[in-house]
């Protein structure tokens, strides 16, 4: 995909305890408190207490955002099937969809560019299963570019509570997967 | 009246604690509060703790307007809230000695809920309820204390609700201080007020008061009303408080007074301090 | 209780404050951290989504700065506790939302008879009644302004961005301690909700109203002297032995039932926002200038309105966006010269017809008013505000 100019919206799904709201926190602080740039984050859960999905849409952009909500995200983050269901249609024609392999069968869409992470069993070789959500960051910050890395590992610093080392550790095996790849 | 008046000494002392610019007070003849009003200024005068700490809190009612007597910081505020004001108050000026004075309507009725979550958070504040069975200002409807088969406006033909005994409630809820005195038991009262002022936690007391409204329409005028409580009143401080309801009625109930309650519990503004400490990590 | 004491000391020194800087931060936690830095000790409130993030950081974070958090039984002990600290000459704040805020109601009036300085965080979500309680609604506009009795003034902000959810809690405080008055920070769920970029000033930068004290001796000290606009208030236990009273009240704070003092008072306290209305009213307007169509939009809808003012600019049409700060007093002067040279308004909230009312009460007969009106649940689309555009543009 092409990286817009103006504002990336991406939404990230899955389900709960996957770090999804961690996953965005880090890329808006990334960008706001580290990148000097824009940024904001829109949650939502399904509606059951406990079990559901959780979802984060967030914003990137160097110019003030006007409009936090989005219904189609440019770049779309799923690690289960079944959110993965529920959204990759939704997401824009030339976008960009990152699924968990273990997890997800993707569906065709042809206008998508589609790519598989192994994000689960990179974190459990790690010893750090709950770092998942990192591998996919950094996969994702690889492909796109999103923003300066030094910023991504601040804000993982100034965000994640416990095993900060293997976060990060976590977090560059998704940009060492990213190599390579083509848009 | 005679009988009232030996309860009304008026010392020069007690008079510096009132607004006698406000004078002649809005009470009718024979009616408790007076009374109350002036034991509760003596036992401030004795309590030690300087006078500008005392605040004293009200709702609406005729138990109510005690702080506009008062020449002490006052707040007369909403119609069954002047608990969660004292609560308030005291949770960010611990060092201040706050009571609220105010009727069962207030309180107890539509005031019932802060009653109880008050003594439930064990809120360090004194309550000096002040029980004449019925609103009176309003005009005699009934309330949360009125007696089985009373006369009120709104129960023409005899009130069939139950009515709160209040000390049993307080009790049971886990109130630190306990009590029930009378207009008659000024010394006792005046002794109560200041065990209460000296308990870190919820402290109550309540006065069975004579009420004009309530005995025109029961055939109980306040005269009557202080010559059955002299009669009845039983001090037992250890009495079985599921057993003291009050049934004006029953020429053989007894109406049992004392100081029922006194334990010692941290209230929640005091546990508080912990909680400060701990979020500064015991700094 | 010396030792609280101190602790209430402790917050002179800005210690445990959030420090200056940028953040990524819930605009409900922003709320949270500008009243602890505007000097809220006391928080007392019910839980309630979609404003629950505020109690639950402030019980965190107010024993920390040396403050008191209570959950209370309901809303009703909760305003009525904020008017207990307030007379402690504490700064205090609770948070609800519509259901709550209803509940609240009779306090807010006995804080604005009783010149009881208070701030209130409305996070309105869907209503009628229990509603949509996770999804937002704008539908307390005029409950904040007419839901207590009586004649009333109240200052009511309506932030649309995490950094307002800052800047104007504090501007809040500011004006509840300016004007001793309830003050209610009236947002939404998506921006009370929403995470963004928000940046905390230097605290030099930041001002802060505070209690103004009685300058008299406690025999001459009058709780509503009605010398002046705002009177000075002493708070309980400086010796000043005051008596305040919901009833109608003489400068002494004693009930009254004369009318001419009845008169005096109403006039003074309403005086208090009235004349001050172009002090608190704020506005802001985007590309208005030359536009031949303003929408009037608030809160997370002006941000949808803001994209469809770009887009129909865009395809060449004159529209521009007329943002009001505050809700109450509304800054209706802040249209006139759109309006004098023939511009036409559009009002977008999500409400059955809110705001509009206002912009009628000063517009109606002067020029068109149009109207688009937007079931709570969700916010409407730029795309959809865009189509409203075009159906209604002046040709």
């Amino acid at each position: 995909m092409k990286i817009p100019q103006g504002e990336v919206r991406l939404r990230l799904i899955g389900a709960g305890g996957h770090g999804i709201l961690l996953l965005g926190n880090i890329i808006g602080s990334a960008a706001a408190q580290f990148a000097g740039i824009e940024a904001t984050m829109v949650i939502a859960y399904s509606p059951a207490q406990r079990g559901g999905w959780s979802r984060a849409d967030v914003i990137v952009s160097r110019e003030p955002i006007d409009f936090p909500i989005f219904d189609n995200p440019d770049v779309l983050v799923a690690t289960t099937q079944e959110t993965y269901d529920l959204e990759y249609m939704n997401v824009v024609s030339g976008g960009l969809i990152i699924y968990e392999k273990d997890t997800v069968t993707p569906k065709p869409r042809e206008d998508v560019t589609q790519l598989g992470v192994e994000a689960f069993k990179t974190a459990i070789n790690l010893g750090f299963r709950m770092s998942a959500n990192m591998v996919l960051l950094g996969f994702l910050n690889g492909t796109l570019g999103l923003l300066p890395e030094d910023a991504m590992m601040s804000a993982i610093k100034a965000r994640v509570k416990r095993r900060v080392d293997v976060n990060l550790k976590a977090y560059m095996e998704g940009v060492n997967l990213a190599k390579g790849v083509k848009l | 009246m005679s009988s009232l008046r030996v309860t009304t000494i008026r010392s020069e002392e007690v008079k510096k604690l009132l607004r006698l610019e406000r004078f002649p007070h809005i009470w009718c003849p024979g009616c408790g509060i007076g009374t109350v009003v002036k034991c509760y200024a003596e036992a401030v005068l004795k309590s030690g703790i300087p006078e500008e700490k005392h605040v004293v809190i009200s709702g609406i009612g005729c138990a109510a307007r005690a702080p506009g007597y008062l020449k002490l910081d006052g707040l007369h505020v909403l119609h069954g809230r002047p608990i969660p004001v004292a609560v308030g108050l005291k949770s960010v000026k611990p060092d201040l000695e706050v009571t609220v004075i105010s009727g069962d309507g207030d309180i107890l009725t539509i005031g019932g809920n802060h009653f109880i979550h008050a003594i439930r958070r064990n809120d360090d504040i004194n309550v000096i309820l002040i029980n004449n069975f019925i609103y009176g200002m309003t005009g005699g409807q009934y309330g949360a204390t009125t007696p089985l088969g009373a006369i009120t406006t709104t129960s023409p033909y005899g009130f069939i609700e139950g009515s709160f005994n209040v000390p049993y409630l307080a009790a049971a809820l886990g109130a630190n201080f306990v009590a029930r005195w009378t207009p008659l038991h000024t010394k006792e009262l005046v002794d109560a007020i200041l065990k209460m002022f000296k308990v870190d936690g919820f402290a109550i007391v309540e006065i069975v008061s004579p009420c004009l409204i309530y005995g025109e329409m029961n055939n109980l005028p306040p005269l009557e009303m202080l010559k059955l409580l002299k009669e009845r009143v039983v001090i037992d401080h250890e009495a079985d408080l599921s057993k003291i309801d009050i049934d004006l009625r029953d020429p053989k109930k007894p109406i049992v007074v004392g100081n029922f309650v006194n334990r010692v519990k941290p209230s929640y503004q005091t546990r508080y301090m912990e909680i400060i400490k701990k979020a500064r990590g015991g700094k | 209780m010396a030792e609280r004491i101190s602790l209430l000391e402790a917050v002179e020194k800005k210690e445990a404050l959030l420090e200056p800087g940028v953040y990524f931060m819930q605009g409900n936690i922003a709320s949270v951290e500008a009243a602890l830095i505007a000097g809220c000790r006391f928080y007392a409130g019910y839980p309630i989504t979609p404003s629950n993030e505020i109690a639950e950081h402030m019980s965190r974070r107010l024993p920390q700065v040396g403050g008191v958090f209570i959950q209370f039984e309901d809303e009703i002990a909760s305003i009525m506790a904020l008017i207990g600290a307030a007379y402690g000459g504490v700064k205090s704040m609770t948070a609800t939302s519509g259901p709550g805020f209803s509940l609240m109601q009779e306090g807010i009036g006995c804080a604005f008879m009783i010149e009881a300085p208070i701030v209130i965080v409305d996070v309105q979500r869907g209503g009628p009644s229990t509603g949509l309680p996770t999804l937002v609604g704008q539908g307390d506009i005029m409950q904040a302004k007419w839901g207590s009795h009586g004649d009333y003034e109240i200052v009511a902000y309506l932030p649309s961005s995490v950094q307002e959810m800052f800047d104007l809690t504090i501007e809040a405080f500011n004006a509840a301690w300016e004007y001793r008055v309830p003050v209610i920070v009236l947002t939404d769920q998506r921006v009370g909700q929403m995470i963004e970029k928000i940046e905390v000033p230097p605290y030099e930068e930041i001002k802060i109203v505070v209690r103004r004290k009685p300058e008299v001796p406690p025999e001459e000290y009058l709780p509503f002297d009605s010398r002046y606009l705002v009177p000075p208030m002493a708070a309980a236990g400086e010796g000043y032995r005051f008596h305040v009273t919901c009833l109608t009240h003489d400068d002494r704070g004693y009930p009254t039932t004369s009318h001419n003092i009845s008169r005096k008072l109403v006039s003074r306290l309403v005086a208090k926002i009235r004349e001050n209305e172009k002090v608190i009213g704020r506005y802001e307007s985007y590309l208005a200038d030359d536009a031949e169509l303003i929408i009037i939009a608030y809160g997370i809808t002006s941000r949808a309105a803001r994209r469809a003012v770009k887009e129909a600019r865009r395809e060449g049409l004159k529209v521009g966006l007329f943002r009001p700060i505050t809700a109450w007093p509304f800054p209706y002067w802040g249209l006139k010269e759109h309006v004098d040279r023939g511009a036409e308004l559009l009002v977008v909230e999500i409400n059955m017809g809110q705001i509009v009312r206002v912009i009628r009460e000063y517009y109606n007969n002067i020029t068109k008013i149009h109207f688009m009106p937007w079931a709570p649940g969700e916010v409407p689309r730029p795309s959809d505000i865009l189509l409203k555009i075009k159906e209604v543009y002046p040709r």
